[in-house]
């Protein structure tokens, strides 16, 4: 797929899922004020059932949905005017970073360009967590249904104890993601143009590579030594466990028909 | 005349496999040479199943010749609470250090599948670092699925293959499908339920990732390449990479479709396509300066003579590797298809007189003096439930026998009858949960009795005989309580 397609792909995608937010906000609204509207006072337990199954699905479509918007913005939206090159920032500011490490330039002169890719990714991390935070209220609302709503509200307060702080999480899980990855996009942006005056710098000269000499991983010696160690241990490992009925118990389990390990029962 | 026979040369040659894919070819009939247990439905029951095959065959598939190394992983962690798995860990910890995940490449009849499906023409996703992240997870997979849950539920009793339950694609399609399609395995069919469903999602999932995304299962999800790519580096046979002569050009990187950072890394499958890339020639498969003349020799190429002689050396070699192969290939199909004979399956269904046999009852002290014999049970109905400790769906079917043993008392016998396998862990495991149990429990010595009333290697198995001795149902599925007392009320009936 190309850039371009990629792009486009994921903008739609971003569209989408705001457009989910905003129809569950609006249908969770016109539940709550339906209820209001229609006056069942005092409540019963048939008209708190059926006024819960109405609202609470939206409040948890609307949770889950501005949820995942918020983590699609923060790993996949991609503002407006940036059109050409790699889609994420942080990715261009790691093939920079990457490029300049191949050059060999010194790791104090890259050292902000690494505590640059920590925030950043911190950041996501954080962000993430909300989200997920956020997500769980539903669930948590439900499993302290009987501590969490007061026994003497109207049918109204009742609603309104679920469905105003699932909006307020949702949306704030929503603002947060968005704030943080408008504010890793200007850090990045920042780290970039940092990465680039590097590149004006004269690139350092290419230390002598030793030849014959291995430079990274075990010597060839150790090696020898470490299989043959470990083909010894295997083989005792064989011979007793022939002996103390290992070898039994796979020919025990082999001839026999695994029922649940083939996906029947 | 001429051009087209020489075209039709070049396409037919352009059409044949290359040597990895014949290798790969003789590995997979190899590791499932018992062709006849496609036929028949019957999986190979014989002694050779005692050796594991290197690659991810499931030996519930009937052609089957060997075990799979990651069920005999689990079932002998599910069994640790026994005896230590020193056998299992031998086996896998000698393939990773003499093969590493060359096995992968070479040997695994499911790498060939997700070959062969990858090369159908699709637009295909290449590798990045989202995939090279998505590579960790079969890590996940292998600590969680293979070794902690089968682990925990060891020391609770209850034995779970967690990866081949819920994940191993090999399972499904050699396994249940191999089982399924013959049409002499129907009384499987009753056991299809939401469990095959999932599987057979995952399957086809997995299918599919494999036509767009190269060695999909390997990469993400399989767990014996994650164990085998650990040993890769110290492994015997395997892509090599020569340090000194690495300038880190990343054309090895760029020409692989693996996940690899540098030829020969723990993803690294040894398929060896990379060797031409490589500019200086860094990359080699290990022993090849056995076989490959030195390239530099005070600085200068070979002489001719030196050439020759690897050339012949090489030529022995490949012969000889040849008629050993061929030879061995040939062996192995005559004896799984001819020569090995399975038991006949005796014809004891519904509607047979019931084969009696005196059986030795166990309890929580051991094995009892006493012995049950069929007979003396005349005028109760005797259900026979053929069950192990090793078996999960046994264990889960066993408290709705004892319910019906207590229900029942009076009209109806229940005989759990353990099998030979780990039966010396019977007796405890009885005393821990059945002490008080109205069921009467035995042992199968030499799972004989289990043979003579039909059984074909399916656990649990339940054998309902009626006051008169006559068999009235045989079922090979696990039996919910319902079931299970809709069974006995119909015998009682009879």
């Amino acid at each position: 797929m190309s850039d371009k397609t990629t792009l486009t792909v994921r903008r739609v995608m971003g569209m989408v899922l705001l457009l989910l937010c905003a129809v569950c906000a609006a249908a969770l609204v016109i539940a709550c004020v339906q209820i209001s509207l229609g006056g069942e006072h005092p409540f019963t337990p048939e008209s708190v059932q059926a006024a819960w199954s109405r609202v609470a699905i939206f409040v948890f479509l609307f949770v889950l949905a501005a949820v995942a918007a918020g983590l699609w913005h923060v790993l996949f939206f991609v503002p407006s005017g940036k059109q050409k090159g790699l889609i994420f920032p942080e990715l261009r500011l790691a093939k920079a970073k990457a490029r300049l490490f191949r050059k060999q330039y010194s790791k104090e002169l890259l050292l902000p360009l690494t505590k640059q890719e920590i925030y950043v990714r911190s950041m996501r991390i954080s962000a993430v967590a909300v989200c997920l935070l956020c997500a769980l209220y539903p669930l948590y609302y439900l499993c302290n249904f009987d501590r969490l709503t007061p026994t003497d509200a109207t049918l109204n307060g009742q609603v309104i104890a679920f469905a105003l702080p699932a909006l307020c999480f949702g949306a704030a899980a929503l603002a947060y993601c968005c704030a943080v990855r408008i504010l890793t996009d200007i850090s990045c942006e920042r780290a970039l143009l940092y990465a680039k005056s590097i590149m004006l710098l004269p690139a350092p000269a290419a230390p002598a590579r030793p030849i014959g000499k291995v430079r990274r991983g075990l010597p060839k010696y150790a090696i020898i030594v470490v299989r043959s160690v470990l083909i010894a241990a295997a083989v005792l490992m064989i011979v007793f466990g022939i002996f103390n009925g290992g070898m039994h118990d796979v020919l025990q389990k082999a001839i026999k028909i695994c029922t649940e390990c083939i996906g029947l029962g | 005349m001429k051009n087209t026979f020489s075209k039709i040369g070049r396409k037919l040659s352009s059409l044949m496999p290359t040597k990895r894919r014949l290798i790969q070819l003789y590995a997979a009939l190899l590791a499932n040479a018992n062709l006849k247990g496609f036929a028949t439905g019957q999986i190979y029951q014989g002694p050779l199943k005692n050796l594991c095959t290197p690659g991810l065959n499931c030996y519930s598939c009937p052609g089957a010749a060997g075990a799979c190394p990651l069920g005999a992983l689990q079932n002998a962690l599910a069994s640790s609470n026994a005896r230590v798995p020193y056998y299992v860990f031998g086996i896998i910890l000698l393939f990773g250090v003499l093969f590493g995940r060359w096995i992968c490449g070479f040997l695994c009849p499911f790498g060939l599948l997700q070959d062969l499906l990858h090369k159908i023409k699709t637009p295909k996703i290449k590798k990045s670092s989202v995939t090279r992240v998505l590579s960790y997870f079969k890590y996940v997979i292998l600590a969680l699925f293979t070794i902690i849950l089968p682990l925990i539920y060891a020391f609770r009793d209850f034995p779970l293959p967690a990866f081949c339950k819920y994940i191993c694609p090999a399972g499904t399609l050699g396994g249940a499908l191999g089982l399924l399609l013959t049409g002499a395995n129907n009384d499987l069919l009753p056991m299809l339920g939401p469990l095959f469903t999932w599987k057979f999602a995952l399957l086809i999932a997995i299918v599919v990732g494999c036509i767009f995304f190269y060695r999909f299962f390997c990469r993400v999800l399989c767990p014996l390449g994650a164990i085998y790519g650990l040993f890769n580096r110290i492994s015997l046979i395997g892509i090599k990479l020569d340090k000194p002569k690495c300038t880190d050009c990343g054309m090895c990187h760029a020409k692989c479709k693996m996940d690899i950072r540098h030829a020969g890394d723990a993803e690294c499958i040894s398929c060896g396509e990379c060797i031409s890339s490589c500019p200086t020639g860094a990359i080699r498969w290990s022993g090849s300066k056995f076989v490959l003349p030195p390239n530099e020799i005070d600085g200068a190429p070979a002489s001719e003579r030196v050439q020759k002689k690897y050339a012949k050396r090489r030529k022995v070699l490949k012969i000889t590797a040849c008629v050993l192969m061929m030879a061995v290939l040939l062996g192995a199909l005559v004896y799984f298809n001819w020569i090995d004979k399975p038991s006949a399956v005796p014809g004891n269904q519904p509607g047979a007189v019931c084969y009696s046999a005196e059986l030795v009852t166990l309890d929580e002290t051991g094995l009892l003096d006493a012995t049950f014999a069929l007979e003396q049970n005349r005028g109760k109905v005797t259900v026979i439930n053929f069950w192990g400790t090793w078996c999960g769906p046994c264990i889960e079917e066993l408290p709705h026998f004892d319910a019906v043993a207590s229900e029942y008392a009076d009209q109806v016998t229940v005989l759990a009858v353990h099998t030979e396998y780990l039966g010396d862990t019977a007796s405890a495991y009885i005393a821990q949960h059945y002490a008080d149990s109205d069921m009467i429990f035995a042992l199968d010595t030499g799972e004989a009795y289990y043979a003579e009333l039909g059984g074909k290697g399916t656990y649990p198995m339940t054998v309902i005989v009626d006051a008169e001795g006559i068999v009235a149902t045989k079922i090979t599925t696990p039996l919910t309580y319902d079931e299970l007392v809709r069974a006995v009320e119909s015998a009682l009936d009879h």
